[in-house]
């Protein structure tokens, strides 16, 4: 009874306060090599952000290091010298930043080493007040493009040694662009710029020490993982501690990563102060338009700010987030933030991912046999995961945050509102799996490893080897290896990199473990290469025997490179069903089977398990006696009946 | 009184139903015609795939996919029979509302396929005549619509301006004019003008006869009933065979509208301007067989 009561009176007491923590945790959850504490003002009139960043960082390494190396994304976008702006030819997914339209950029003004850097100097003097301003220097580690100013390095006066902190106390000044590549601001239709701050902060970069990621175990020393802005990359950073304020003006309704942690008005202007823990980056958005929506899920306060055209799709997007929270507590681990956010942006601030603040996207109208709002809310929540919680390196292996993510993502749609549920209209059903597998299948299925820095893809095989084909792969692996042990993988590797940056060898490794078996086959044909599996029946013959018993051949082949099991399965004249096993490694193999009946159907891979084949059509052949046009027939009955239809309907135009 | 001439409308055409039957059939054989390369290309990709019957059960993206890859150029196929098939088609609208007024006329009792020969040519001249009007009334709504959605601004504005303003003004623009061009054809046909004449005097039917627009108004919500519905039985597919038999039942009903629709408009011009005492060759009984 006793520790019944201790426990709700803990319960009473720890719920208020729980209230203010960003994170379930009352330790820290991860590594936090950095922190961030920011004031920063919005001037929605120029666009721009201007402010203070304390920013200190420990030295993981074992030994000093006596240079700094920052990411300043918003120079992507500074002009069209920029790596970004070459790459994507002025355009990105489709959003135009022309030369017409205003440019961005981030300015420092000042970094100094802190006078007085906190409880983060342990001990050690520091020339303290030092200041490095005139070290910055921008670096190209990726294409030596001079232009680009999206990674600087600074030279410090003196290294940090193993262990230590350094702070640093910068004052800068961003300009956001128009909104382009999820980042900027865009008039409302109320005349106020909507904002929304992304890549908006200088923030520094991931020193990889010796046996992280692929710096090797023997390595002298780190070495800084820095990469320029590119058309198709996004983050990396260390997990750290976030203490923002942001000043608006009164009217405007603001969003952010992390928790709100107190709100003060004063001479017309708000200031809203946010804290976010173990999280690797920090977004805010601010409209004045914004309505905003709250529900509770378990431990996570769910805000959706919504803009006005949209507000009957409220509901539908707070549903979409719970129903991926739901399903990733479940299948990949717990959801240890306390908020989430989900913003309705304007045009290409769409579709993107923070911290526990995604922006999702729809349009008036959007009818509810459409589920695209429904799948970008899943997939950008999904991004908590893949990127926020296991944050590998999106610029060199995308695929471990967007396929991971759209694998997921894939499989919450059917389960959560059934097979062919993306679109969903009279007989016409479109499911995310079938429709990722389509979008590796179809389109240069040879070309484009997962396993590829992102900035080093051939044009368009980016979005497929990025996102359609790893979700196809390890849809694929799900199935080969069953769900059972596929679950257990997922949250083996969640428990084990939560709060890290693994890599590709990682999650193979994770992979092998939890099955106990060797899945280089597998990998190195699919996500490290490019094989493409393609297995088909070439005939089916019988032949009846002396002794009235039939002797039937069916031939099988592989016609492309890839390799992988498959199931043969033969349908008898009398109906009986034979299952046989086949590697799949000969380019052809005859299986001969004698039976008192006639083989009349062959059939590989019959439970459709191996999503990588490119055609499925081939997979199966029925005898000449067992042919079948019903199908062809009613294709053209209804066809017939649509032309009557549109005869008439063209006939009335004339 | 309008409600008179479509019963009366409907009487004529029930009375002929070989008229109807004539719409229907030509209505079928260019759908038969076109069909014919689907049925080809799918028999051969599926035929001995042994996904016929799956196929048919419901659609699956992944085949299907599969099946317009190893169908070749049928896509190309279909998109260029309509290159062919729209004149046909625009010819044949022409030459058989034509039949139909000729046939309806005096009492129903003429030829259709004499109508038909006689006037073919001119009542297609006539119609490329009523294209003009419509294109103008085209650029009139995109003009229309790009001052509107100066006005609506934003998402929500310019839904309304794209996805409901624009086509309904284009709808009903074009339903007026092709309501003018009925009127036109008559005018061709049984008042015997020039194209010219045809073409002006059409267009002054809307101002001078409200039952002209009464009698097409009624007879196009009948039409487009009997085409929306077919349509949503594409949508409920479940038993492809009953519903194609449904769907062809609801297209017969739909070109006996045709029928009884221009029988209705042939009364009403009739009651207007009636016929001058016919000439001896057109008044031989033997015609009246369609
Ligand atoms: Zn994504």
């Amino acid at each position: 009874m006793r520790s019944f009561l201790i426990l709700g009176l803990l319960l009473c007491w720890a719920s208020p306060l729980q209230a203010q923590k960003a994170t379930t945790s009352s330790v820290p959850l991860s590594e936090r090599r950095v922190s961030y504490t920011m004031d920063v003002t919005l001037d929605p009139d120029a666009r721009t952000i201007k402010g203070t960043e304390r920013l200190t960082w420990r030295n993981p390494d074992s030994v000093p290091v006596d240079e700094l190396q920052f990411h300043m994304y918003l120079n992507a976008f500074k002009d069209n010298k920029s790596t970004f702006m070459k790459e994507s030819g002025g355009v990105h997914r489709g959003n135009e930043a022309k030369d017409s339209n205003p440019w961005g950029g981030v300015n420092i003004s000042s970094m100094r080493i802190a006078d007085d850097a906190g409880d983060f100097r342990p001990g050690i003097p520091f020339i303290a007040n030092a200041d490095l301003t005139d070290q910055i220097k921008f670096i190209q580690p990726d294409d030596g493009n001079v232009d680009d100013q999206t990674v600087f390095s600074v030279r410090l006066p003196r290294s940090v040694a193993p262990g230590e902190t350094i702070a640093l106390d910068i004052a800068f000044e961003s300009k956001l662009p128009e909104v382009v590549a999820r980042t900027g601001w865009k008039m409302t239709e109320s005349g106020s710029p909507f904002i929304f701050a992304g890549q908006w902060f200088p923030k520094i970069a991931v020193l990889e020490i010796p046996g992280q990621r692929y710096v090797p175990k023997d390595a002298p020393k780190g070495i800084w993982n820095a990469h320029q802005f590119h058309q198709n990359s996004e983050f990396y950073a260390d997990y750290g501690t976030y203490d923002v304020s942001i000043r608006v003006p009164e009217a405007y309704v603001v969003g952010a990563s992390g928790i709100q942690m107190d709100e003060t008005i004063a001479d017309g202007f708000k200031t809203v102060r946010y804290q976010a823990d173990d999280v690797h980056d920090f977004a805010w958005t601010a409209s004045t338009d914004f309505l905003e929506y709250n529900q509770q899920w378990r431990h996570v306060a769910i805000k959706a700010l919504i803009r006005p055209a949209h507000k009957g799709q409220a509901q539908r997007h707070i549903d979409a987030a719970i129903v991926a929270l739901e399903r990733y507590d479940d299948w990949v681990g717990e959801y240890p933030y306390t908020t989430l956010t989900v913003v309705d942006g304007i045009g290409g601030s769409n579709g993107m991912e923070y911290p526990t603040l995604i922006t999702a996207g729809t349009t008036y109208g959007l009818p509810t046999w459409s589920r695209f709002l429904e799948l970008v809310t899943i997939h950008e929540f999904g991004h908590q995961y893949f990127y926020g919680l296991i944050a590998s390196n999106e610029f060199e292996e995308a695929w471990l945050d967007e396929g991971m993510n759209s694998y997921i993502e894939s499989r919450i749609m059917d389960d959560a509102y059934g097979p062919g549920s993306v679109i969903e209209f009279g007989p016409l059903k479109v499911g995310d799996i079938a429709a990722q597998r389509l979008g590796y299948v179809k389109n240069d299925p040879s070309k484009g490893a997962l396993f590829t820095h992102s900035w080093e893809y051939r044009m368009g095989d980016y979005s497929k080897s990025s996102y359609s084909k790893p979700a196809t792969v390890m849809n694929t692996l799900e199935r080969y290896l069953g769900w059972d042990v596929q679950h257990r993988f997922l949250k083996a590797y969640y428990a084990k990199w939560k709060f890290q940056h693994p890599t590709t060898r990682d999650i193979q490794t994770v992979a092998e473990e939890v099955s106990g078996e060797n899945l280089d086959w597998f990998f190195s044909q699919y996500v490290y290469g490019t094989a493409v599996v393609d297995y088909s029946i070439h005939s089916v013959r019988s032949t009846k025997n002396e002794d009235d018993r039939y002797a039937s051949t069916v031939r099988v082949r592989r016609e492309q490179d890839g390799i992988f099991p498959m199931t043969l399965r033969v349908t008898l004249e009398d109906g009986t069903t034979e299952d046989f096993e086949w590697d799949g490694q000969d380019a052809w193999k005859d299986f001969k089977i004698t039976r008192d009946s006639p083989v009349v159907e062959a059939f590989l891979d019959p439970e459709n398990l191996v999503l990588l084949d490119i055609n499925r059509l081939n997979n199966r052949l029925v005898a000449d006696s067992n042919a079948n046009n019903r199908f062809a027939r009613q294709a053209q009955l209804r066809a017939i009946s649509l032309y009557q239809k549109l005869f008439f309907v063209i006939g009335g135009l004339f | 009184m309008s409600a008179h001439y479509i019963t009366n409308g409907f009487q004529r055409a029930k009375e002929r139903p070989r008229l109807a039957a004539i719409m229907y059939a030509a209505n079928l054989a260019m759908g038969l015609l076109l069909s014919i390369p689907i049925l080809v290309a799918f028999s051969q990709s599926t035929e001995l795939s042994g996904y016929s019957e799956q196929m048919s059960e419901g659609f699956d993206l992944t085949l299907w996919a599969d099946l317009m890859e190893t169908s070749g150029p049928l896509l190309q196929t279909l998109l260029a029979q309509m290159m062919w098939v729209l004149p046909i088609l625009f010819v044949w609208k022409m030459g058989s509302s034509a039949g139909l007024i000729h046939a309806q006329s005096e009492g129903g009792t003429r030829s259709f396929w004499k109508g038909l020969g006689q006037h073919t040519m001119k009542a297609s001249v006539l119609g490329l005549l009523f294209l003009v009007p419509t294109a103008a009334w085209i650029v009139f709504v995109v003009i229309v619509a790009t001052v509107l959605s100066t006005v609506l601004t934003g998402e929500v504005g310019s839904f309304w301006v794209q996805f409901v303003f624009s086509p309904l003004a284009v709808f009903l623009g074009i339903a007026l004019i092709d309501m003018m061009h009925d009127f036109g054809r008559i005018e061709l046909v049984l008042g015997k003008k020039g194209i010219m004449d045809s073409w002006f005097d059409g267009m002054k039917w809307p101002f001078h006869s409200a039952y002209a627009n009464s009698v097409y108004i009624g007879w196009m919500v009948l039409g487009l009933i009997f085409i929306v519905l077919p349509f949503m039985l594409d949508l409920s597919l479940a038993g492809l065979l009953i519903a194609f038999v449904v769907q062809q039942i609801l297209l017969f009903g739909r070109s006996m509208i045709t029928v009884g629709w221009i029988s209705s408009e042939v009364l009403l011009y009739e009651d207007l301007f009636p016929a001058p005492v016919p000439d001896e060759s057109e008044g031989d009984p033997a015609e009246a067989a369609v």
